[in-house]
């Protein structure tokens, strides 16, 4: 099979896996909202409307007296399923722990494990991600992971029994797209687990390339929380993830190096006279 | 805090201290107790 064949098989699998299903519970949207960034909890709420996501992530931090508004009430009165993630955490340790300090905030065993290795980039420890994964899974947790594009991690935190992959795109909030499309579609080529394109989506665009690559998902925060018009980004973010994944289903045209003409050549009128 | 704790969570040296048992923990001087709640956050 030629290069551009075994791409397009491996999209159309991918248009063919259906729902958007984890651990055996199916998500009505394939958006799935980050919480942070937001400049206040009524443009968090306007936000989660206008994006229709079903599952929203939270951190975990000391309790603040003095926090205006609570985020779980508002996020319990959207009728969002909570996803806590483990933001901040550079150990596995950590992470473990914070992630069960979650489950007995919220009453959810699901966990979007972040162990991060590097504060300036915030781009995921392999090792101790995989560490913790492993430690999630046997504690009962449905584990989320947070990953770097790397295939082969993926398929460590697939052998461990993570729910999902959640591979980057690029950088936490750096807005910078998917830097390696090669590797994401190899991720989605090698794994029957949901894929949820984490990091990186900087605009509508994006959200639809990753959906369009065979993503089952996306999770956007600041790319919707920080721009100009959160609102009016989260409806151009939704519009973006349903029209990528239409266009998978659709099964888009190869590319080809030269023009294939789509107006027919047969009949064509002789009008440059004599003959 | 909120009513029954709901998004509430506690750990003591570490370890989670579920919620059920928060009323018979003791709490050994010196002993790091740490007390979380949701924030917004990605």
């Amino acid at each position: 099979m030629s290069a551009q064949a075994h791409i397009a098989h491996a999209q159309a699998e991918a248009a063919a896996r259906g729902p958007f299903v984890i651990a055996g519970r199916e998500l009505r949207s394939r958006l799935v909202l980050g919480t942070g960034g937001f400049s206040s909890l009524e443009l968090l709420s306007a936000a989660i409307e206008a994006c229709g996501a079903e599952l929203v992530t939270v951190a975990l931090r000391r309790i603040d007296p003095s926090a205006r508004g609570s985020l779980v009430d508002v996020l319990d009165a959207a009728g969002v399923e909570l996803l806590p993630n483990t933001a901040g955490c550079f150990t596995a340790r950590d992470a473990v722990t914070t992630a069960r300090l979650a489950r007995e905030a919220f009453g959810t065993d699901w966990v979007k494990l972040e162990v991060i290795g590097d504060e300036r980039t915030l781009l995921p420890d392999a090792v101790e991600l995989v560490l913790a994964a492993e430690q999630l899974v046997a504690d009962g947790f449905v584990v989320l992971p947070y990953t770097t594009d790397d295939p082969v991690l993926a398929r460590r935190l697939e052998d461990v029994g993570c729910a999902a992959v959640m591979p980057l795109g690029s950088p936490i909030g750096s807005g910078m797209g998917i830097a390696n499309p090669y590797n994401l579609a190899l991720i989605r080529e090698q794994t029957d687990l949901p894929v949820i394109l984490d990091a990186g989506v900087g605009t509508a665009s994006d959200a639809a390339l990753a959906m369009e690559h065979g993503c089952d998902g996306v999770l956007c925060a600041s790319a919707i929380s920080r721009a100009q018009d959160p609102v009016a980004m989260a409806r151009a973010i939704r519009g973006a993830v349903d029209a990528g994944r239409l266009a998978l289903e659709a099964g888009r045209i190869p590319r080809r190096r030269y023009a294939e003409a789509s107006s027919p050549m047969h009949g064509l009128a002789e009008l440059s006279g004599g003959g | 805090m909120p009513a029954g704790g709901r998004g509430v969570a506690v750990a003591v040296d570490g370890e989670v201290v579920p919620r059920a048992e928060w009323e018979a923990t003791a709490i050994a001087d010196g002993a790091a107790v740490e007390i979380v709640t949701a924030v917004a956050g990605g």
